[in-house]
């Protein structure tokens, strides 16, 4: 999808903003979620002629290099740490697990490995495919169809028999594409 | 055991999918206009760093460069504010009458004003500082908001802000917070909404301690030096009462 004008461009920044934005406060520092969101606008602009017809998984993956970068000087890292709400939320989730669940999911959720996280919530809060997914972390899908069954694998057995799930409660915007 | 229970995860999304804000979609809106912008200008980019989740969670800072379009960056160097300036940084900010603020810093906060750039009538001040050599001041004009920050070396950076929100009477809120420039040229800053009864604002980051400036509802602050902003805000209201927050806990 080559973009020429600066028309195409805000085209396409608009269309894909919000999730990007969401992408990004998912991962980094509240205050700087900003920052990272328009450098990754001004890479896509530098390289609008070569952005992919989907450029949603490449603007997913190139803020992920960016806040990948941002760790590397510190601490070699293949993951990017993500975020979670510490509180319940009053939405449609909210009656889908107990005070009690929840706690004994964000447990588990914590038990988790960082790689482990990252291939769960590009599964179930940026819902994307595994062809997606697996471009946005530079792997092959089949890598990635492997890494995320052993991932819900993992966070079943940690979270235990407490955190269940009722389908009938799942909201319809809860992301489960693969 | 074969039971997914991945989908229940949303309930831990801390950007649950929703429409962007009206203050959203304003500062979307400049942001392309800065992306469009800084794609076609070649200048020197200060060196930013960024505080990660991550790096939060293990207490470490984590440092990158990224090129800041958030901001207008004015002159080149460490960052927008010089080394020199930060270093007259003091704790207890000088509190400027409208009418007593610098006519060259208020000359460079207009002329870098965020917002509609054909706008036209005079900028509102309000939260007008002097900490050592940088003034600090927030201005309006109709619905866009800048706080400003600038050395009397004239280097400085603006950005937008939101409006005033609805607080309760005892509370804070953190409205924006950032970390700009590198070694002597770092510093942090917070900008925030303050309920009617909250006397006096401290931040406390490191060996730091700097009294914020509250005036009308908002208040501001900075210090030299980046943070990864778990530091702690004390906040007092005028029944005499003091409690403590985490910094990072104000971030919503």
């Amino acid at each position: 999808m080559a973009l020429e004008t600066d028309a195409e461009f805000s085209a396409m920044y608009r269309a894909h903003y919000a999730d990007v934005l969401a992408f990004v406060r998912r991962r980094a520092h509240p205050g700087q979620a900003d920052d990272v969101v328009g450098e990754t606008f001004l890479t896509a602009w530098r390289r609008r002629r070569d952005l992919p017809d989907d450029p949603r998984p490449w603007l997913f993956r190139t803020a992920r290099n960016l806040m990948l970068n941002a760790s590397r000087s510190a601490h070699r890292q293949r993951a990017v740490a993500l975020r979670v709400a510490e509180q319940g939320r009053d939405d449609a989730y909210q009656p889908m697990l107990s005070a009690e669940a929840r706690l004994d999911l964000l447990a588990a959720w914590r038990g988790l490995s960082t790689s482990d996280q990252e291939i769960l919530a590009l599964h179930v809060w940026e819902g994307l495919t595994d062809k997606e997914a697996a471009t946005v972390l530079g792997c092959s899908r089949a890598a990635y169809s492997m890494r995320l069954s052993r991932a819900k694998r993992r966070l079943a057995k940690r979270a235990g028999p407490g955190v269940e799930l009722s389908t009938a409660l799942v909201p319809a915007n809860v992301n489960g594409a693969s | 055991m074969n039971r997914d229970i991945s989908p229940l995860l949303g309930v831990l999304d801390p950007a649950p999918p929703r429409a962007l804000t009206v203050d959203e979609q304003a500062r979307q809106e400049q942001l392309l206009s800065s992306v469009l912008a800084d794609a076609r200008v070649v200048r020197r980019r200060p060196v930013r760093r960024i505080a990660l989740a991550g790096a939060l969670a293990v207490g470490a800072a984590a440092a990158v460069v990224v090129a800041p379009v958030a901001y207008h960056m004015i002159k080149g160097g460490g960052g927008p504010l010089s080394s020199t300036a930060i270093s007259s940084w003091t704790g207890n900010p000088v509190r400027l009458a409208a009418s007593s603020t610098d006519s060259t810093a208020q000359q460079f906060c207009e002329k870098n004003a965020t917002g509609n750039p054909n706008a036209t009538g005079p900028f509102t001040v309000s939260n007008a500082d002097l900490r050592g050599e940088v003034t600090s001041m927030v201005l309006t004009r109709g619905k866009d908001i800048t706080l400003c920050m600038v050395g009397t070396d004239g280097e400085g950076f603006t950005m937008a802000v939101d409006p005033i929100g609805k607080i309760a009477p005892k509370d804070i809120t953190l409205d924006t917070a950032g970390s700009h420039g590198d070694g002597d040229s770092a510093f942090s800053y917070v900008e925030g909404f303050a309920g009617a009864d909250v006397k006096s604002i401290s931040v406390h980051d490191g060996s730091r301690t700097a009294d914020a400036l509250v005036d009308g509802g908002r208040w501001t602050v900075w210090w030299p030096g980046t943070s990864d902003f778990t530091g702690t805000v004390t906040v007092t209201t005028t029944d005499g009462n003091s409690h403590s927050v985490r910094i990072d806990s104000l971030f919503h």
